[in-house]
Formats: C-alpha cells, sequence, structure tokens
C-alpha cells in the first residue's frame, strides 16, 4: 500500500536543511505512544496500578484487621452519606450505625440503619496496628472512623470487615498471577526457544508434548494437581505449590509464541546479516531475537494473569486451593458458597466476584491495548 | 569499468554447488522428495568484477547467493575461495569456527531495507557489531569508524544514534550498505539490493555501489531479476533457470546475442521504455517448472519455441560455446537468437 | 491533435486528505485528468505520489481516516448522462453499480484481492450476479467464456479451483477474468504485474492489450515502470506529492518532456540496450518528503536541478498547456531544454 495511506505514528518530525526528517525515537517510546491511543487500556492500566499498590499497602488501605471481629453479624454495606436525616448538607462524609432486629421466621438479623448513631468519616485515621509490609508498626489507616464502625462492603459471619478482606485477599490473588506468570515465562521462553531454535525431532517432541497438555481439561488437571499438595502444610506453602501448579499448566501458551516469534525472526534478514558476519549462536539470541522476541512475550502474559487469577479462584472456590485462615478472593467466594448467603447476604459474594471481575476485565484490556503497541513499526 | 577478465585473478570458485531442501526420510518411513532449489551449478568470479546472476522468482538465485555468503549450508560441492595470501579455501565445509576469520571477507547487501535491519537497535550498533564481533574495534574506535562508514555511504555521522524506522527506504539501504562494508569485505553478495526501492532512489544506490567498487576494490555478486540493471551494472551475467546456470557471458555479448532460449525469452519480455518501439515478447508457455519435479531432458523444453526431440530426453550439460561464452542447449550452435538490438528493431 | 473520442471520466482538481492525530496528509492536493472512451491512460509515480489513493477516490473507496476533501470527478454512465462521482453516497447504490459494473479495478497482489475460501469460478459468478440477472446455470456458463477469453489454460477446470492451487500470473488472469465479468467501459489496474516475473508479465500486458482491443474499454494504467507505460498507454500523466506535474502524450512525454521531475524519471533507470560504457545514471537527488512537511511553492523544489531558488521555492506553479495537449506543472515549463530518452535522430511523425 501506500504510504499515504497509513497513519504514521511519530509526531510530524521537523525537516532539517537536507530534507531528511528528523526523529530519534526509541522503539519502546513508539509503542508508549502507540499504547497510549488506547484510552480503556491506559484507564485499565491506571486501575491496575492501583490495585496493587493497594495490595502492597494493604494494612494501610484496610481500615481493620482481616482477622478482627466486631458485633455485628452479616452486616450489610453502609452508606456514605453527606445530607442527613433533617435533609441538612455535611462536608464531612459520615455513616449511620445498625440498629439489629432479627428475622422472627428466619432467626437472621436484619439491619436498619440507626440515624441517632452517626459516625464521620475521616482520612489518615488512627486504628487497629498492623505491620506495613510486614514489618514497620503503625496505625495510621487511609480511612475509617474516630468512634462506631465502618464496613464498606459489609461483614461476614464472624463480623469481620469484607472490605479488608478483600484487600487482604487481593494480595493473594494478584500475586499468584503475577508470580506464575513469571515463573511459566521462565519455562515457556526456555521450551519454547529451545524447539524454535534448534528444530527437528526436538521441536516436534516439544509440540507434541505442549499439545498433550493443552489437551487435558483444565479443571480436572489442576484439581488433580492441587490435591496432591500435602492438606497439613502450613498456608504459605500451600500458596507456593499452587503458583507451581498453576504455572506448571499456563507455559504452554508463553512457549508457542515464542517458538512462532522465534521461528519468524530466524528468517529475518538482520539476523542472516548478524550470521554472515560471524556472530555466535548466543549473541544472535542474546541481541537480535529476545529484544524483538519481549513485547510478544509481554502481550502474551499480560492475556494470561487474568487466566490464572482464575485458576486461582476456581481452585479455591471447590476447595482443594487455598484455604481459610488464608485469604483470598478464592477463598472469600469459597466461604459465601452457601444458599443461605447467596440468598440473603448477596454483598459476600458480589464483593469478591466483582473485584475478580473487574480485574480480569482490567488485565484484558491492557493486553489487547499491549498487543497493538507490541509491534510499533507495522502500520 | 570492464576489468580485463583475463588477468583478473580469481575470487570465487564456484563448483558443481548444490542445495537441496528436504529429500530426508521422515521417521515415519516417508521419504519427501528434494525440492533441488540449487542444483549444480559452477562459475568462476574474478577479483574487482561485478558479476551479475539473472532469473525469475524460485529459479534458486537467492539460495544461491546465500550459500555462497555461507548464511545458508550447502549440500555439495565446493565455494574456492581465495584469500589475499594466495591459498585456496573451500568455504563450502568450514565449520563455524574455521569459517570466521574469512567471514570478514564476504559479506552480503539485502534486498528488503526493512526486514534488514533490527528495530531495536541503533545505527551505532547496526553498523559497529560486525567490528565488536571481529575484534576490529572496540569503545570510541566503533563510534568513530561508524561515523566514517555513514558519511561514506551518503549519510550524516550524528543518524548513528538513531534507530532504523527514522529512515526511509532508500536511507536504509545504505544503512545496510555501510554494516556490509564494517568489515572491509574483499566480496559483497548483493541480493536485489534495489529492487525494493523507488525508481528515483535506484539510480542512487547503484551509483554508490559502483562508487565503492572502484574505491575498495570490491567484487560484486550481483543477483536481480530487473535485465535493464544487471546490464548497467555487471561485467558477467549467469542467467539461471529452477537451480541451475542456462547461460554465462559477457555482459555484452550476453545482450547482443543470446544463446540460449530462455534468455532470448527473458529479454523480450521486457517492455522497452520507449512507446516507439514495440514489444516483440517471444511469449513463454505455461509456468516455472517445479523444483521438487522437474521435467526430463532439459529443464526448458516444456516451455522452449525451440524444442527438437533430443531436448525432452537428453539433459544438455552447461558447455564452453567459446572462450568465456558458457550454454546449456544442445541446440546452441544452430539456433540465431535475438539480441536486444534486434528485438528493439524488430518492434520499430 | 485533437480527440472526438467522448470524454469518459474527469477528474478535476481532486483533493483526498488523511485526517491523522499528526496532521492533515495531503494525499492527493489538487489532481486533474481526463480519459476518453477506450483510451489507456498511465500514471507515472513513486509511493507515496498519491496515484493510489486517486484511483480509489475514483471507486469512493478510500481507507479511512482518508476523505475527499474537494474536486469533482465526473464519469459518463451507460446511458450517456454525466455523473459527479463525489457527490455520491460511498455505500449507495448508484456507486455499488459503477463499481464493478461500469468501472472495475485489478489490483497488484491477486492473492490478496481474491477470496481464499470460495472458487475462481464462485467469485466470477457473484461478480457477474450481481450486475447481471441471470440464473446460475447460465452465470456459470458465461465465467468459463470469460476465463476463456482471458486465455486461461484448462477453464473448465480451473472454475472449480481456488486461488491457492493456482500460479500468480494465472491469478491476475482471474483478477482480470472478473473485472471484466460485466464489460466495465473503464478498467483501473494498479500495478497489476508489479508483483509478476518478467516472462509472466509479458503474457499479462499482451493480453491486457488484446482485450482492451477486443472490448474497447478505456484503461487508466497505474505503474512505475516506464516500459510498462510505454507499450501500454497512449496518454500519460505524472504525479508527484498528489499532485499531477505532467501530462502529455506518451511519445512526449518520452521525448520532449517539459517537467524536471519526468526528466528525472526517464534519466534515473538503466534501460535495457542502452547500455554505453562508463556512462553513470543521473539519480534523483533526495527523497520524496516527509508528508507533513509539504515543502514550500513547488513541491519538487527540494530535489530539482532547476531550482532557481527564488520563484520555485515561493510560488506554487499552476498547471497549464506547454504545448498541444501537454501540460505540466513547472514555472520554466517553455525555457527548460530537457532531454527526451535515446534522443530520436530522425522525427518520426506521430
Amino acid at each position: 500500500m501506500t504510504a499515504e495511506a497509513t497513519t504514521p505514528v511519530a509526531p510530524a518530525p521537523v525537516a532539517t536543511s537536507d530534507g531528511v526528517a528528523v526523529r530519534i525515537i526509541s522503539p519502546r517510546r513508539l509503542m508508549w505512544w502507540k499504547f497510549r491511543k488506547h484510552k480503556l487500556a491506559v484507564a485499565s492500566a491506571i486501575f491496575l496500578i492501583l490495585a496493587y499498590l493497594a495490595t502492597i499497602f494493604a494494612g494501610f488501605v484496610a481500615p481493620y484487621d482481616p482477622a478482627s471481629r466486631s458485633r455485628n453479624l452479616y452486616a450489610p454495606p453502609q452508606g456514605i452519606n453527606f445530607v442527613d436525616e433533617t435533609g441538612q448538607f455535611h462536608l464531612q462524609p459520615f455513616v449511620y450505625g445498625w440498629k439489629m432486629t432479627r428475622d422472627l421466621k428466619t432467626l437472621s438479623p436484619v439491619y436498619v440503619a440507626d440515624t441517632t448513631q452517626k459516625f464521620p468519616l475521616r482520612l489518615f485515621v488512627q486504628g487497629e496496628p498492623y505491620k506495613l509490609f510486614g514489618l514497620i508498626d503503625a496505625d495510621r489507616h487511609l480511612f475509617g472512623v474516630d468512634e462506631g464502625y465502618f464496613h464498606l462492603a459489609g461483614t461476614d459471619h464472624f463480623g469481620r470487615d469484607l472490605f479488608t478482606r478483600l484487600v487482604y485477599g487481593a494480595q493473594i490473588s494478584l500475586s499468584v498471577g503475577i508470580i506464575s506468570v513469571f515463573l511459566s515465562l521462565v519455562l515457556g521462553l526456555l521450551i519454547g526457544g529451545i524447539s524454535g531454535l534448534y528444530g527437528g525431532w526436538i521441536d516436534n517432541f516439544i509440540q507434541r508434548l505442549i499439545e498433550a497438555i493443552i489437551a487435558i481439561p483444565t479443571i480436572p488437571l489442576w484439581l488433580g494437581l492441587a490435591a496432591a499438595v500435602p492438606r497439613d502444610w502450613p498456608p504459605l506453602y500451600q500458596y507456593f505449590a499452587i503458583l507451581v501448579v498453576l504455572s506448571l499448566i499456563s507455559w504452554t501458551s508463553t512457549a508457542r509464541v515464542a517458538r512462532g516469534r522465534f521461528l519468524a525472526l530466524r528468517e529475518q534478514d538482520f539476523v542472516t546479516a548478524a550470521r554472515v558476519y560471524g556472530a555466535s549462536q548466543t549473541r544472535i539470541i542474546a541481541k537480535h531475537l529476545v529484544p524483538n522476541l519481549m513485547s510478544y512475550v509481554i502481550v502474551t502474559l499480560t492475556l494470561a494473569i487474568p487466566g490464572i487469577i482464575i485458576g486461582e479462584t476456581a481452585l479455591s472456590f471447590l476447595g482443594v486451593g487455598l484455604k481459610v485462615p488464608t485469604v483470598s478472593w478464592g477463598v472469600l467466594l469459597q466461604e459465601s458458597q452457601k444458599v443461605q448467603i447467596i440468598q440473603f447476604y448477596p454483598w459476600l459474594w458480589i464483593g469478591p466476584a466483582a473485584c475478580v471481575v473487574s480485574v480480569v476485565l482490567a488485565f484484558n484490556f491492557v493486553g489487547d491495548g499491549a498487543r497493538d503497541a507490541a509491534d510499533p513499526f507495522s502500520r | 569499468m570492464q576489468p580485463p577478465i583475463a588477468t583478473a585473478d580469481p575470487i570465487l570458485a564456484i563448483r558443481d554447488l548444490k542445495k537441496h531442501y528436504g529429500g530426508k526420510k521422515h521417521w515415519t518411513g516417508a521419504v519427501s522428495k528434494a525440492i533441488r532449489a540449487v542444483d549444480g551449478v559452477t562459475f568462476t568470479i574474478y577479483e574487482g568484477e561485478t558479476f551479475g546472476l539473472v532469473g525469475e522468482s524460485g529459479c534458486g538465485k537467492t539460495t544461491l547467493g546465500r550459500c555462497i555468503a555461507r548464511a545458508l549450508d550447502p549440500t555439495d560441492g565446493e565455494i574456492i575461495y581465495s584469500p589475499e595470501d594466495g591459498r585456496d579455501i573451500d568455504l563450502a565445509t568450514l565449520s563455524p569456527r574455521q569459517l570466521k576469520p574469512y567471514r570478514q571477507d564476504v559479506q552480503m547487501i539485502f534486498q528488503d531495507p526493512i526486514s534488514s535491519l533490527n528495530p531495536r537497535m541503533t545505527l551505532l550498533d547496526i553498523i559497529g557489531e560486525p567490528m565488536v564481533v571481529n575484534g576490529l574495534a572496540r569503545g570510541k574506535e566503533v563510534a568513530r569508524r561508524v561515523g566514517e562508514l555513514l558519511e561514506r555511504v551518503g549519510l550524516r555521522a550524528e543518524y548513528m544514534v538513531r534507530y532504523p524506522h527514522a529512515f526511509s527506504g532508500g536511507q536504509r539501504q545504505r544503512i545496510g550498505i555501510a554494516r556490509a562494508l564494517a568489515l572491509n569485505p574483499r566480496v559483497i553478495v548483493c541480493d536485489e539490493p534495489v529492487s525494493a526501492l523507488d525508481v528515483s532512489v535506484q539510480a542512487q544506490i547503484l551509483n554508490l555501489l559502483q562508487d565503492l567498487q572502484a574505491e575498495k576494490n570490491l567484487t560484486y555478486l550481483f543477483i536481480a531479476h530487473d535485465l535493464g540493471v544487471v546490464e548497467y551494472l555487471c561485467d558477467r551475467v549467469a542467467v539461471m533457470y529452477v537451480g541451475q546456470v542456462v547461460e554465462l557471458a559477457e555482459t555484452s555479448d550476453l545482450f547482443a546475442r543470446p544463446l540460449h532460449p530462455y534468455t532470448e525469452a527473458l529479454m523480450s519480455a521486457v517492455p522497452p521504455a520507449n512507446p516507439r518501439a514495440a514489444s516483440q515478447p517471444r511469449l513463454l508457455e505455461g509456468d516455472l517448472a517445479n523444483a521438487a519435479n522437474l521435467p526430463p531432458g532439459c529443464h526448458f523444453h516444456p516451455r522452449c519455441g525451440y524444442c527438437v526431440e533430443r531436448c525432452r530426453t537428453e539433459e544438455p550439460e552447461l558447455r564452453e560455446f567459446s572462450p568465456g561464452r558458457f550454454v546449456r542447449c544442445h541446440r546452441a550452435e544452430e539456433l540465431r537468437l535475438d539480441g536486444v538490438a534486434e528485438l528493439a528493431e524488430a518492434g520499430a | 491533435m485533437t480527440d472526438d473520442r467522448h470524454l469518459l471520466l474527469e477528474i478535476d482538481e481532486l483533493k483526498t486528505h488523511y485526517h491523522t492525530p499528526q496532521g492533515i496528509v495531503k494525499a492527493v492536493e489538487g489532481a486533474s485528468l481526463t480519459v476518453r472512451e477506450g483510451q489507456a491512460v498511465g500514471i507515472v509515480g513513486e509511493s507515496g505520489c498519491g496515484k493510489s489513493v486517486m484511483l480509489r477516490s475514483i471507486l469512493r473507496i478510500v481507507p479511512k481516516p482518508g476523505q475527499i476533501a474537494s474536486g469533482k470527478i465526473r464519469f459518463r454512465r451507460k446511458t450517456g448522462e454525466m455523473v459527479d462521482l463525489t457527490g455520491m453516497d460511498a455505500n449507495g447504490r448508484p456507486i455499488r453499480d459503477i463499481r464493478g459494473g461500469e468501472i472495475a479495478m485489478i489490483f497488484q497482489e491477486p492473492m490478496s484481492s481474491l477470496s481464499p475460501v470460495h472458487t475462481i469460478g464462485d467469485q466470477i459468478m457473484e461478480a457477474i450476479q450481481l450486475h447481471k440477472k441471470v440464473p446460475a446455470a447460465q452465470a456459470r456458463k458465461m465465467a468459463i467464456d470469460i476465463l476463456a477469453k482471458v486465455a486461461m489454460p484448462r477453464p473448465e477446470q480451473i472454475i472449480d479451483q481456488y486461488p491457492y492451487e493456482i500460479s500468480g500470473g494465472m491469478r491476475q488472469r482471474a483478477m482480470i477474468a472478473m473485472a471484466l465479468s460485466c464489460e466495465p467501459r473503464l478498467l483501473i489496474a494498479d500495478e497489476p504485474t508489479t508483483a509478476l516475473d518478467v516472462t509472466t508479465q509479458a503474457q499479462i500486458l499482451a493480453l491486457m492489450r488484446k482485450l482492451q482491443a477486443e472490448f474497447g474499454m478505456a484503461i487508466l494504467f497505474v505503474t512505475h515502470d516506464l516500459g510498462v507505460v510505454a507499450q501500454m498507454t497512449e496518454y500519460v500523466v505524472v504525479m508527484y506529492m498528489g499532485q499531477v506535474v505532467e501530462a502529455a502524450s506518451v511519445d512526449d512525454i518520452f521525448f520532449a518532456p517539459k517537467h524536471p521531475y519526468t526528466h528525472a524519471l526517464l534519466h534515473s533507470i538503466p534501460r535495457l540496450g542502452q547500455r554505453t560504457t562508463g556512462q553513470r545514471l543521473e539519480p534523483i537527488r533526495g527523497t520524496v518528503p516527509d508528508p507533513f512537511a509539504r515543502p514550500s511553492g513547488c513541491p519538487f523544489h527540494t530535489r530539482c536541478n532547476f531550482n532557481d531558488g527564488r520563484r520555485c521555492i515561493s510560488e506554487v506553479p499552476v498547471l497549464r498547456e506547454v504545448g498541444p495537449n501537454h501540460q505540466a506543472r513547472c514555472h520554466y515549463a517553455e525555457t527548460l531544454a530537457l532531454a527526451g530518452v535515446g534522443a530520436p535522430t530522425e522525427q518520426v511523425p506521430a
């Protein structure tokens, strides 16, 4: 096609005296420009960055300790108010306390907002002590109330603050995605690279192996592997075991992408040129193949993370993944499996489900944007 | 610009070179038919000349060029290289380690200005890497020499910090040429270096190649499908058809009086850039022969207008028709084929 | 020299622009040309000169974000009525009737212009049935006839084959068959032989010449190969940066060029049979300017050997008559003595 029918990516260049356009733009800058045009991807990326920041500063973001119990069992989310019952506007937002009654038939608690109890909301309140990064003692929280209680997402059967538990659960659920994707990246690049570079029977064997792994339905395979994890291991060990289980299965897609790109890149003339001027195999891989491969791999990874997050959630939900007292979104969903909860205390499953859905969607949007940006030279 | 071939020394002698693909026994027991991309090519390139290799797509000219630069491993045959010290070395059989000292002497320029430059490297890295790999320069010295090379090929030295995507096709081709020059080679395999470029830029690159040849006493193996470019640039030309050389001659002889019917067909097919000369192509029947399933006898006979019974059964050899002229046709002596002058006349 | 054939297509000051986030790319910037019935007109120019966009503007298939900014494209329909194609709805009924029915187009790359999942026959029959109300059996017969007309070997078998099963030359024949199936009055050929080997190109060019004589249609032939232009066209339009810089009969273009760009194009390529020892090519300096940074004045002044440094860089030249049926866009068209190719010793009356 003609050049004018395409959309150049770079901003208008400055023509110099010899008519040569001046653009010193690294491929990375070019990718960033292209990614930036994808508004939804940028918004999703910001959302994900905030989510990961929240998990890092979980103790600060969460108003309570994940294990601390309040008197209010099964309390629904408290709405934030600016206007009180008399219609008067308050600059400082506040929440009403709950008045609990019991349903006489089911004996389940029924909460009604108690307009006589007003708890003003404040930022940086002093609250329950926690250890930042597990090291530094602190007791300031991002938001909360000085007296009374504030449950943004409601409470569970022990009266534990659900919002707090979601934040702490994200620590597990979100890190599972990143860490096991990293593991599968290493596996996938290595195996896919070997496959693409050496070809022949090695390639054949690896491709058949990948097909065999892909052919096994994921959930039973996960179930089988996860069931092999000893019950009596401490939560931390279980967590790593689940990580390994998840990445043992998800490396296949990375390996396929890596192999395909290796095969395509190997045929590029710049690789031939490097061979002709005597560059060693190692040098060709390190300087010519891998840098051109990375953007594609990053795309695959971004698109693989949501699968892994869902995998962790599914395993925990089915009761073979992480278990109480560990808090993860899957564990929270598993706890809310009872019909009673689904029917009467919907916030207990809507909360974690909404978290999973929004994070998975955000990763997919970022992956979409990254895919478009991955090849900054395509037009 | 025609060097006296008789007094020049051979620099590369290709002897019965073959490159076959497939044809191996598969582990299931099936034997695939070999694709004979290059099938017994023999010719000698002399120092300082431009040796043209023409043919249509699929004739094996690119594969041959890549075998000679040892970007591909030939299946069989010899590539005798004569370094300056006077020995003869067969490049075809050397291991990568043994080959490395000679790689500097034989470099390549590619057709595609996009895929021939690594998009993630600056010009400094692209042109400097060959020097670093071969231990010719290091540190500041690399940058100095890259700057010199860039200026020699008509770009500015300060462009070395930029990435290839900032340059047009012609400029990228100049960068590719600078990279090939980085090792001070003696032979450059030019694989269709101008066919992907705009007409107005082609001449710039051709002139640059000519100047560099005169300045550095380079020998070119010039692969092309454009006969006009080949006639303009080359001293001698070999015409290829499905993996074999069918005719080899000095350029002026070849274009004045072709000996092989395929050469005549190729030349007559080029539409003359002159509205008063009507084109008189010797139209060929059918398509290029399939390199995996070649016809018996002369591979060109199904499309040849001069085919006789002998052509169908007996495969012709490449033979020396007259000193310096080689042809692979049984009827070379009896046929009187038209050269470019007659073809132009026929139309006038 | 007057031409009494009916005007078939008249492009008048066409401007097609691309609005990109980085600015406006003026792909076609005031291009004009005419095609008479049965006339073969060549458009010559380098990549980025706007020739492809102009062709697509005629058929109203300019890819987004491009759009026709101004100008007229008048076309004489079968009924004899002149219509303005720029005024039509790009997806409306009238333009769809014209596309394929009265103006057909063949592309450079036959593989990507044919659907890989349909047989050759299905695609030709679809083209026939879109514009003619005929039953399937008859459409199939017509498709075989047209394949035979384009000298396709074994048309009865080829009709049931898929594009990947046949060679590049045969695919281009199939494309031409499809284009001709509705007997268009204007055939637009966008570099139809660039992707082909020279011997195949010769076959296709011979075929197109024969078909043009037989069908009497006009051809708008886009190419960068001056040999193809010389052999295939009677009138030539040279384009540079979205503008027509010269338009004349093919003879005048080759032997009496009036624009420095045409002159430079003619002398920058090595031509077969013109080998003169030691003579160097005269390349055009520099490269085509960035489309975002159009030079001031004459767009060619940055590369022109005759740039005067004053008028050429400040004043935009207009396309004007510089001889009988000969137009050029250069301030000095009359005063420059530009050599044609080969400098013919005797003047053959054209």
